[in-house]
């Protein structure tokens, strides 16, 4: 099988400042994947490479095994990839209908007058639908998203990338800032769409959630892979010291 | 940690629980958390205020008389709000609207059609509006500033070119007078403040660059990352802006057929007022234009009902600047209502 997404080699630099050294990773179709590591370990820059925010300095992207581009955020929406940002990428003072439909608004046949409308009960009826089909009940879509909480909204955004064939997911701390019940809740819809055949990255540093839903880790350490492994091959302790340290063992550090 | 035994709850319990949380939405809060709501009932209590206080307030000349004094401020109104949605402001409108009048009166005392000058100034405001909008999100330089400068600038230019002195259309054009008409007690000018009202309440709400306002409004990075691009949105609102203060003014020069130098001058900060009391946020994200419209015809109602009382125009201003503060109070209480 194909891999979804390949990235070899992929460097991303500011300045003298490299954020990412040579990053190879890989995302195959239907899984989870978390991508752990500390805060500035290179992260945040990796989505936003593959949201098409940042063009890398050098290296490859592939999708479905061909070489690409992710110009701008529009592009990457186009090929399939969906980034949820920790808490960006929904506005709170828009509704919920329109938060969903946002950069994707449904408008009125070509063929009629006025075709520039937008189509607002069949977008607030397809918004119901689709919140309802990864088992989130809210009635009235036209609350403005302010009014939610916070697994709440991600699950709103997850939803929406699930009903619009997003292909890969990109999910950035999902579960930061969560009370322990809306966690698990978010968790779930992971799970739901992986389930569904989206192919998900989730972005953590919580070992514990990520061991929970996720079938393969790649650990970034200092802009660099530190290793890729399956969830079989490897502990949590393990993992966490990959985060800290770089490798699986637990360094002694010098003061 | 997250149990094993929390994983395990069926999707759908849990989805019914968020959904049970929250209590059903009454039809009176709805209408209350819209942001309207506060300016609906102040136009009506400030009608009343002078439907009771002030003698002929419900004739017809001053009921037109209202309209008109509402119209150009309202039409720069609905740019500066569709522009304060999109989360920036303009100081400038005030000196492009003198601008744009004394453009049109000079470009037909030199023989140019009326026809013909609307479209030069239209196009005028697009320019001005874009380099505007350019120079704040290319640049990031803060709105403020930039058409803080654009007020100066466009104002000297207006008084450098009529020495300071007022200008007049020499002859009537045909076209501008044919602008000039009145429906029963409705003057042209506000007629034309209705349509834009109507057309831009429509854009906001039922069009995909609608959304887009108020999403970039709300947030310009996350508006991005869903692929909105922000500042282009943003440079088209600034080009609203402009353009309808030129619209503005050529209405104001169909019906006046004459322009002073200091044509509306404090026209930009009586617009963010009426825009404001119309329950929009400086912040940007949030408003309406209905709101906005309200706010203008509150802004003319007190003009004229204080002149019909016999009330020192003086105190024009401090009713005014009360107003804004009570209907900030107000809105924000709205507002707040509308979004926890």
């Amino acid at each position: 099988m194909t891999n979804l997404l390949e990235l070899k080699d992929v460097t991303k630099s500011f300045g003298r400042v490299y954020s990412l050294r040579k990053v190879n990773m890989t995302v195959r179709p239907g899984e989870v994947l978390g991508l752990l590591g500390d805060n500035g370990a290179g992260k945040s820059t990796l989505i936003k490479v593959l949201a098409g925010v940042h063009q890398p300095s050098a290296g490859d992207i592939l999708w479905d095994g061909v070489k690409t581009t992710l110009d701008t955020p529009r592009v990457a929406m186009s090929r399939g990839i969906s980034v949820v940002y920790q808490d960006l990428g929904i506005i709170p003072l828009l509704s919920i209908w329109r938060n969903f439909f946002l950069g994707r608004e449904e408008e009125v046949s070509r063929k009629l007058p006025f075709h520039w409308l937008l189509r607002t009960s069949h977008m607030r009826s397809v918004a119901r639908q689709a919140l309802t089909k990864l088992g989130i009940h809210i009635d009235d879509v036209d609350l403005t998203v302010a009014k939610l909480s916070g697994g709440e909204r991600q699950s709103i955004a997850i939803a929406r990338a699930v009903h619009f064939q997003s292909k890969l997911l990109i999910l950035d701390e999902p579960t930061a800032a969560l009370s322990l019940k809306e966690t698990a809740k978010v968790l779930s819809y992971v799970r739901a769409a992986s389930e569904q055949g989206v192919a998900v990255v989730l972005i953590t540093h919580n070992i514990a959630h990520a061991f929970e839903v996720c079938d393969r880790f790649t650990v970034l350490f200092h802009g660099a892979v530190a290793e890729t492994t399956e969830k079989e091959g490897v502990t949590e302790q393990e993992l966490a010291n990959l985060i800290n340290t770089g490798t699986r063992m637990q360094h002694r550090i010098a003061v | 940690m997250v149990t094993q035994e929390q994983e395990l709850i069926p999707i759908s319990a849990v989805g019914a629980a968020v959904a049970r949380k929250r209590p059903p939405k009454t039809r009176l809060d709805r209408l209350l958390g819209r942001p309207e709501s506060g300016v609906v009932i102040a136009a009506i209590l400030v009608y009343l205020f002078f439907a009771v206080m002030a003698p002929h307030f419900f004739s017809e000349r001053v009921a037109s008389n209202i309209l008109l004094a509402s119209a150009a401020l309202g039409i720069v109104a609905v740019g500066v709000a569709t522009l304060m949605i999109a989360g920036q402001f303009d100081l400038s409108v005030g000196s492009v609207y003198g601008l744009s009048a004394a453009i049109i009166i000079l470009l037909v005392n030199q023989g140019v059609p009326g026809w013909v000058a609307l479209p030069i100034v239209m196009v005028f405001g697009i320019i001005v509006g874009t380099i505007n909008g350019y120079l704040v999100t290319k640049l990031e330089i803060h709105s403020l500033i930039i058409t803080l400068g654009g007020l100066m600038f466009y104002r000297g230019v207006l008084l450098a070119t009529t020495q300071g002195f007022p200008i007049r259309l020499r002859a009537p054009d045909a076209f501008l007078s044919a602008m000039d008409f009145q429906i029963w007690i409705i003057p042209g000018p506000f007629i034309w403040f209705i349509c834009l009202a109507t057309i831009f309440a429509y854009i906001l709400t039922r069009t995909r660059f609608g959304n887009w306002l108020f999403a970039t409004g709300g947030s310009p990075e996350a508006a991005r990352g869903m692929g909105v691009p922000a500042g282009r949105v943003q440079i088209v609102a600034f080009a609203v802006a402009s353009l309808l203060a030129c619209v503005a003014g050529f209405v104001s020069v169909a019906r006046f057929s004459s322009v002073d130098a200091l044509r509306g001058t404090g026209m930009e900060l009586e617009v963010v007022l009426a825009v404001v009391v119309g329950g929009a946020s400086l912040n940007g994200g949030y408003g309406s234009i209905i709101g906005a419209f309200l706010g203008v015809l509150i802004i003319g109602m007190i003009q004229q009902g204080l002149i019909l009382i016999g009330i020192n125009v003086y105190w024009y201003q401090a009713g005014i600047g009360l107003l804004l503060i009570v209907a900030a109070i107000v809105n924000q209480y709205v507002r707040k209502r509308s979004i926890t």
